[in-house]
């Protein structure tokens, strides 16, 4: 039965007509952008009939805005008090600043770079045609009216490309920060490029001052090479007028090891792809997100795992804790194709209901078309345990505290799991913060 | 000599069925008290409705602890007046560390009996020295709270609460249960170093073994949710020897 056609909203027709004004700023080949213009406009913004965006109406969302002017390269003072501009900050690293999704040299420390590992703007690394952004571009991605729209209008991103065999010490952190006081939209695309025997931490912190609307797409391709290695912490720390579609790409070929954990803490709306696409035998993937979220935020995690070659491994383990009106999403797809045999793949989402009103909206599935594969999937959503929490409070801690302790507790979990030195520790201490926990004492005992 | 706790004519719901049918136990300063009794007599919801635990209500009686009307008090108050419970079975906590738990119990307790809080170095010297005894170490601070804990290394765990929170009425559980006899001893050990004039033991549970190495000054049994006899320390020796059946026929 065909769809009844929607009538565009003002904000599509808006995306669509104001192209031609903004076409010659954007770098890269026109013909492209045309394309996948063309793409968006034909579907326009996705909706809950699509099954993708089912827990998350982007359509809905977006439905009373008007057309969206694109953000301009502001470059202005960093809010340090933002957690996304402090979170790292005793973490010893490289900087690179991006404002309104364009990168900020002024604002970037990038000086000290090792042999090895190049970090520039994406918009000069397409200018320039760098050789290694064709391996970013080979990353299979999500493929929708977003994805479109992205291609039409992305201005930059990051660019990062680690040369074979270097193992970076410092970790390269990628500030997003936007700004501004009028309602409007930028889209970036990133490329993370690992090559053989490469190692690399990156952490990327998004946070937001802008006081108005704000819609942007950010679509990160990742490519692990063989025998290579990237351990990658994300903090979303999103305004409440933000409405923000993340795609992350991940390919990995063989012996490649991806460890990825994103926390989400903000107050706006965002829905986060992560596609690992599995190229090499004996890789593995270790994919985490947290979401501690309040007032009406939502964070939408979905997660395709594509198995397409023999024993690899990967684990994906989500968290939501959920406080006021706020709503977690989880959707996540494991597919073990066939041939892929000796598959170990484990993937578990779980939801803690801090208020009558939260919602969580979970959705794990496999499709396995090997015979000789471990693969599990697991969901839970609840309350916090009642029988902890007079187990702390019989030892003399206040019924707050306990909760918080209780709360945080179930967060570290995943980020002991994950990074056990100064990144772990920075997650933990803001998650303390934030829920009122004490801080952990145990790295004192080391001290 | 005025009573820690005196329980009188005690009776307990827990799902709105009556377990505790009429409890009256005094328990002076610096006794030690063993209530025994068969699987489904009330042992553990005597020590929970101490404890504070929800669910557990208190019907009819009263429970009065230092002069005051215990069942109004919230968990931690009561630990912060001084009773501490030593689980049967301690619940994990993940994610939290043993190190964090222990430091935030223990400053909570010393805000609420009006003394300061210790800092880090302070606090770690002094879980290091009462660790030390229990055979506890840095590794094992550093876990999550009972996470993977073997069932010696919980009853370790929950000895050194018990030496940090220094209680008035501290409650033992079937503090012998899940541990081999090496552990059992170690365990003991812990407690029966923590015994001073002042501090009172209720010591619950279904085998005569832990009162070799936990000695009571009076043993009550309980059957039915009623103590049905009480009697000198060689009481629970006549339950090893006879059974719980002929004492509670006895007694009817």
């Amino acid at each position: 039965m065909p769809r009844p056609v929607l009538q565009p909203l003002d904000i599509e027709t808006g995306f669509v007509a104001g192209h031609a004004d903004v076409q010659a700023s954007l770098p890269g080949a026109g013909d492209a952008r045309l394309s996948a213009l063309k793409a968006f406009e034909t579907d326009g913004l996705p909706h809950r009939r699509v099954e993708a965006y089912r827990y998350f109406d982007l359509r809905q969302m977006l439905a009373k805005s008007g057309p969206l002017k694109l953000a301009a390269a502001d470059s202005g003072d960093l809010a340090f008090s933002d957690p996304a501009a402090s979170l790292f900050k005793d973490v010893d690293r490289h900087v690179a600043v991006f404002i309104n999704g364009h990168f900020s040299a002024a604002q970037s420390s990038l000086d000290a770079l090792p042999k090895g590992l190049e970090v520039m703007s994406y918009a000069l690394a397409v200018s320039t045609g760098v050789g290694w952004l064709d391996t970013a571009a080979a990353v299979e991605r999500e493929d929708d009216a977003v994805s479109a729209l992205n291609s039409a209008y992305a201005a930059d991103g990051a660019a990062v490309h680690v040369a074979a065999g270097t193992k970076v010490e410092k970790p390269l952190e990628l500030v997003w920060y936007s700004t501004g006081d009028a309602a409007a939209h930028y889209h970036t695309q990133s490329a993370v490029v690992l090559d053989e025997g490469a190692e690399l931490t990156v952490l990327q912190s998004r946070g937001d001052s802008v006081t108005s609307p704000l819609f942007a797409t950010n679509a990160v391709s990742i490519s692990v090479g063989a025998n290579a290695k990237l351990h990658h912490a994300v903090l979303y720390a999103d305004a409440l007028d933000a409405v923000r579609i993340s795609q992350n790409a991940v390919r990995l070929e063989a012996n490649a090891r991806y460890e990825m954990l994103s926390l989400a803490v903000g107050a706006g709306r965002a829905r986060t792809s992560e596609h690992v696409h599995f190229a090499g035998e004996n890789a593995h993937a270790d994919v985490n997100g947290l979401s501690l979220l309040h007032g009406k935020a939502v964070m939408d995690n979905t997660l395709f795992v594509d198995h397409a070659v023999p024993n690899c491994s990967s684990e994906e383990t989500y968290r939501y804790v959920l406080d006021d009106q706020s709503r977690g999403v989880f959707q996540g797809s494991i597919l073990v194709r066939e041939h892929a045999q000796k598959i170990d793949a484990q993937m578990q989402a779980r939801a803690l209901l801090m208020s009558r009103k939260a919602e969580m909206d979970s959705k794990p599935m496999l499709e396995i078309y090997a015979d000789d594969v471990i693969c599990a999937h697991g969901s839970a959503i609840g309350e916090p345990d009642q029988s902890a929490i007079f187990y702390l409070m019989s030892r003399g801690i206040d019924e707050k505290t306990a909760r918080a302790l209780l709360v945080a507790g179930f967060l570290d979990d995943v980020v002991d799991g994950f990074d056990a030195g100064e990144i772990g520790a920075a997650f933990k201490l803001l998650l303390a913060q934030r829920l009122g926990a004490p801080e952990d004492t145990a790295r004192e005992v080391n001290a | 000599m005025s009573a820690l706790l005196e329980i009188k004519d005690l009776h307990v719901e827990v799902g709105g069925k009556e377990i505790l049918k009429g409890i009256n136990l005094t328990l002076n300063p610096g006794e030690v008290h063993a209530v025994m009794g068969p699987n489904g007599s009330g042992k553990s919801t005597l020590s929970y409705v101490l404890a504070g635990r929800p669910g557990y209500d208190v019907t009819k009686g009263s429970i009065i602890y230092k002069g005051k009307d215990l069942a109004a008090l919230a968990p931690n108050e009561r630990a912060a007046a001084g009773v501490f419970l030593a689980f049967q079975y301690p619940t994990e906590v993940p994610g939290v560390t043993t190190m964090t738990f222990l430091k935030t119990a223990l400053n909570a307790v010393r805000v609420a009996r009006g003394e300061e809080e210790l800092d880090a170095v302070r606090f770690l010297r002094l879980v290091r020295e009462k660790a030390k005894s229990l055979n506890i170490n840095d590794d094992m601070l550093k876990r999550p709270l009972n996470v993977g804990f073997s069932g010696g290394e919980k009853k370790r765990a929950e000895t050194l609460q018990m030496a940090l929170l220094e209680p008035s009425l501290a409650i033992l559980d079937e503090t012998d249960s899940g541990l081999d006899v090496d552990a059992l001893r170690v365990v003991a050990e812990g407690v029966n170093a923590l015994r001073t004039p002042e501090r009172s033991m209720l010591v619950i549970t279904h085998y005569q073994r832990l009162l070799d190495y936990i000695v009571p000054d009076y043993v009550h049994i309980l059957a039915g949710g009623r103590i049905v006899k009480s009697g000198p320390k060689e009481l629970a020796l006549e339950v090893e020897e006879s059974g719980y059946a002929d004492i509670e026929s006895d007694a009817a």
